[in-house]
């Protein structure tokens, strides 16, 4: 107690790090993820809707029987599960950022009206609002998709349909909040027109929290398609999703261990660097925010 | 306090519309209601004698209004699979899935509240770090891969426990812990958190000044003041686990509505859809209620007068 | 120094706090004792260490800070080398602490006699009884109306006012030497002000209470204190009787604030007509810490760490952390 602490700053670059690790982790998988999904012709090995029925549920390579030019083993029908794997982040990026784009969207635009003009068109929408909040989500998506069937455009829609009021809600609470401070007002009485007011003043500080909602979101939609998919209530058959990967899997599990479980950890690390993302991005942006 | 349960429950009760009211436009939203509601192979006398009886001649708010007295007769048609009367059909499944949620709830508040309290105590250690790993890892989990990686393990390769069915108690188990599994991750983030924030309070730093020990400290007067909002986000918690059910039930082949429902949305077969959101909707928001309404009588700020 | 007069001796305390910031130094080599039954004062403004002090005898000192040195002498041992298991005996029964914002420090879970007697039966081991009924007594000393039924109250049913003397009467319960409030009125207006200052007075008469008072208002310290310190980018840098230091300050900082205080009696605004602010304690220059607003300022006094220079005598010490005190009379 009596020697005074030497004060080493050489670990800061190490702390920096170490606080940045989630979103530097986060952004890479999301690179990754997405590259893989657009460049997927070329990395995939193989076609992944080629059958091969003389190398039907061939284990991955390191086990024995499996072979090297199928890396992760193949499927019931001879179809090379890698290759299916990368083809199938191709829906899982599709939909999961379509899933985010277009509630988003219109969300953000029902909360930007609502926060502005609050006092009826305002009450009204977010009346709307609460009650889709409240409906429990996943029953709602299957109540949506029983009326419009399934496929891949009706999934996105039925994503949409159940997704936007959590946009709108943060937008609305972030517009109420800026709309009473004072440069808002001070804009007004320049006689900046509305629009330009929304667009130039509000809508860049709704940024934070809407991207930090938006990038958890990814990860949830992620997941969700892939568990519609799975139900046999998203994308059909043959087109590979990893939802579907598993639910195909699910039959010979006790057999081919390989088909199921590669799909589900691709989602697992993709939803996790989005999830690591998001939560770093709140961080940063700022911890105080109760999303 | 009276007048924040009667918010609630006009709140609770304007939800109850907008559920039916949005079921109902589905129907229409699906391009041609009648069709919906018959089965594929129905014939041109039946679409039109279905066409009278539902009245989609009236205007719509008659035909609305009409949908809501059978729902609240618990009228919801006829299943276009089996022919039998909707309600009646979900009733009987309804107390499996009963039974799995509590399991599985009772399982992921063993382990996840007491986790969670812990690593807000014990902030920045290595228990805190791995307690944040699984919770990390668990969020981003698909149930349906949590479910089938246990069967995998258990039944596939150990051969512990059977991989579906019902009537044993070893059938409870698997899902009864995927369901928990499940949960546990945002229940013991939402423990820790709620923790974190009572833990950084002044008044925690009262008692220590008074010379407490941590242990009081932590567990008498910090637990207490976390307990509340624990309690209200459990609440919720039930309700996500409810929207669980069906996809454990459809993995472990348990006799529940989940199960159910997705059987039915495959076949679209919409009334059982339509009657399962109905209700799961209707349970969710009474539960919801009686968790504020427990909420006001543990929280003395509400129940002596203040809010 | 007669040791057996001296309840507490702080010795070259500096606390730090590592923050992604840097290193604040919070306090920076803080010096002073406290007598058996005198009320010292430290005034500073505020960002200037004060609570990180009384934290720091308590070592409440939360994460990211540090105590990395010094020694705190009570009862005859250094407290700052005993096991952080030992302050439980210490804290509330040898020195106990009243807080700046009465609204939050009591847990609105529990009644407010609950709170009382869980300090009371920790440390005197009464029953439940006896600790009940000790917790009356000190609501009554404290003046709180009809205690038998406000021991049952929640702490939302008091004003801020009546919720800083439960606080009173929590601290002063197990009978402390020490009592460390830290500026226990900022968050009361001026009539509760004076209430409570008289009660403090009146505590001080009947119970004998040694106390540690820490505040920004010369003011209240001119009514209150024996003695004072005053606080400067967490050193202390100036330190004698009141009497002395009112009259005949020595650090330029101290004649700036003595003369931008108002009228002895009225209530104190922030002190705010110094030119300048105080030093980012994240990054405090070398030597004095006053340079920069000093008018007396030489380049010597930048050169290297002032230390405190005594300009009393062994009976009334006054000591000033100045190189340049008696230019500045």
């Amino acid at each position: 107690m009596s020697k005074d602490l030497e004060v080493t700053w050489g670990s800061k670059y190490k702390n920096l790090i170490i606080r940045n690790l989630k979103g530097i982790f986060g952004i890479v998988v999301l690179t990754i993820a997405i590259s893989t999904a657009i460049f997927s012709p070329f990395i995939a090995p193989h076609d992944p809707y080629k059958q091969a029925l003389d190398q039907r549920l061939l284990p991955p390579c390191w086990q024995s029987g499996g072979d090297v030019s199928h890396v992760l083993g193949t499927d019931h029908l001879g179809r090379d599960v890698l290759s299916r794997l990368i083809y199938g982040s191709r829906v899982s990026i599709l939909v999961g950022f379509s899933a985010v784009f277009f509630p988003g969207i219109i969300g953000i635009t029902l909360g930007l009206l609502s926060g502005y003009y609050s006092r009826y068109l305002g009450a009204v929408i977010m009346r709307i609002v609460d009650m889709f909040l409240a409906i429990p989500y996943a029953v709602m998506a299957i109540a949506v998709i029983t009326a419009i069937g399934t496929g891949l455009s009706n999934l996105i829609l039925v994503l949409t349909i159940t997704r936007w009021a959590h946009y709108a809600r943060i937008m609305n609470g972030t517009v109420l909040q800026i709309k009473g401070q004072e440069f808002i007002e001070a804009a007004n009485a320049r006689g900046n027109s509305t629009l330009r007011i929304m667009l130039r003043h509000i809508l860049p500080n709704a940024v934070p929290p809407i991207l930090v909602l938006a990038t958890l979101e990814l990860a949830f939609m992620i997941i969700m398609e892939a568990t519609l998919s799975f139900l046999g209530l998203g994308v059909q058959p043959p087109t590979p999703t990893w939802g579907l990967l598993a639910s195909e899997g699910r039959e010979y599990l006790t057999v081919a261990w390989w088909l199921t479980t590669f799909s589900g950890l691709a989602i697992v690390i993709t939803v996790l660097g989005a999830n690591l993302l998001g939560d770093w991005l709140r961080d940063t942006l700022d911890p105080r925010l109760k999303i | 306090m009276g007048t924040y349960i009667i918010k609630r429950l006009v709140h609770s009760v304007i939800v109850l519309f907008g559920i039916t009211l949005f079921v109902f436009l589905l129907l229409y939203f699906s391009g041609d209601p009648v069709r919906l509601l018959l089965p594929m192979d129905a014939t041109a006398e039946q679409y039109n004698a279905m066409k009278q009886a539902m009245g989609f001649n009236d205007p719509f708010f008659v035909q609305y209004l009409r949908f809501l007295d059978k729902a609240v007769h618990l009228d919801f048609g006829i299943s276009l699979r089996n022919q039998v009367p909707v309600f009646g059909l979900i009733a009987s499944y309804f107390k499996n899935t009963l039974l799995l949620a509590t399991a599985a709830f009772i399982i992921a508040l063993i382990v996840a509240i007491p986790s969670g309290i812990l690593s807000a105590i014990k902030r920045n250690s290595i228990l805190d770090f791995i307690i944040s790993i699984f919770v990390v890892l668990g969020q981003a989990m698909p149930l349906y891969w949590l479910g089938l990686m246990l069967i995998l393990i258990f039944s596939v390769d150990l051969r512990w426990l059977p991989s579906g069915g019902f009537g044993y108690s070893t059938n409870l188990i698997l899902p009864a812990i995927t369901l928990g599994v499940f949960s546990m991750s945002r229940i013991a983030r939402m423990s820790r958190s709620s923790m974190l924030e009572v833990l950084n309070q002044d008044f925690i730093r009262t008692p220590r000044s008074q010379g407490l020990a941590e242990a009081q400290v932590n567990f008498k007067y910090a637990l207490k003041a976390a307990a509340i909002p624990i309690v209200t986000l459990i609440g919720t918690e039930y309700c996500i686990l409810l929207e669980g059910t069906v996809v454990t039930e459809t993995i472990f082949s348990w006799p529940g509505v989940g199960q159910l429902v997705v059987q039915a949305a495959y076949a679209r077969d919409y009334p059982v859809v339509q009657a399962v959101v109905i209700l799961i909707t209707a349970i969710i928001v009474f539960f919801n209620l009686a968790i504020d309404i427990i909420y006001t009588y543990l929280d003395p700020r509400i129940k002596y007068g203040k809010l | 120094m007669h040791i057996e007069h001296t309840t507490i001796d702080v010795r070259s305390l500096k606390t730090y706090f590592y923050s992604s910031r840097g290193v604040v130094r919070a306090a920076n080599d803080v010096c002073f004792t406290v007598r058996k039954g005198e009320i010292l004062g430290i005034v500073g403004e505020s960002g200037s260490g004060k609570t990180v002090i009384a934290l720091s005898i308590l070592r409440l000192i939360p994460y990211p800070g540090k105590i990395v040195h010094g020694e705190i002498i009570f009862r005859g041992e250094n407290i700052l080398e005993k096991p952080i298991s030992d302050m439980t005996t210490i804290r509330g029964a040898g020195i106990s602490m009243i807080f700046q914002d009465p609204m939050s420090c009591l847990n609105p879970v529990f009644t407010i006699g609950d709170q009382l007697t869980s300090g009371i039966i920790a440390h005197q081991k009464l029953s439940k009884q006896e600790a009940k009924k000790k917790a009356v007594e000190m609501l009554k000393i404290v003046h709180i109306p009809d205690p038998e039924r406000r021991i049952l109250s929640y702490p939302h049913e008091f004003s801020g006012g009546m919720k800083q003397r439960v606080m009173i009467a929590l601290a002063l319960s197990c009978n402390p030497e020490l009592l460390i409030a830290d500026n226990p009125t900022t968050a009361l207006d001026s009539t509760i002000q004076l209430q409570f200052l008289n009660l403090v007075l009146e505590l001080r008469k009947t119970l004998g209470m040694t106390i540690l008072y820490i505040t920004h208002d010369f003011g209240v310290v001119a009514k209150l204190c024996d003695r004072v310190a005053i606080l400067y980018a967490g050193e202390i840098i100036e330190l004698g009787t009141v009497y002395d230091v009112l009259t005949k300050p020595k650090h330029p900082y101290t004649q700036e604030l003595i003369k931008s205080t108002p009228a002895l009696g009225m209530r104190t605004r922030q002190i705010e007509t110094i030119p300048g602010k105080q030093p980012d304690l994240a990054s405090l220059p070398r030597g004095c810490k006053f340079a920069a607003r000093c008018k007396v300022v030489k380049r010597t006094c930048s050169e290297k760490d002032i230390e405190l220079i005594e300009t009393g005598n062994l009976q009334q010490s006054h000591q000033v952390r100045c190189i340049n005190y008696y230019e500045a009379q």
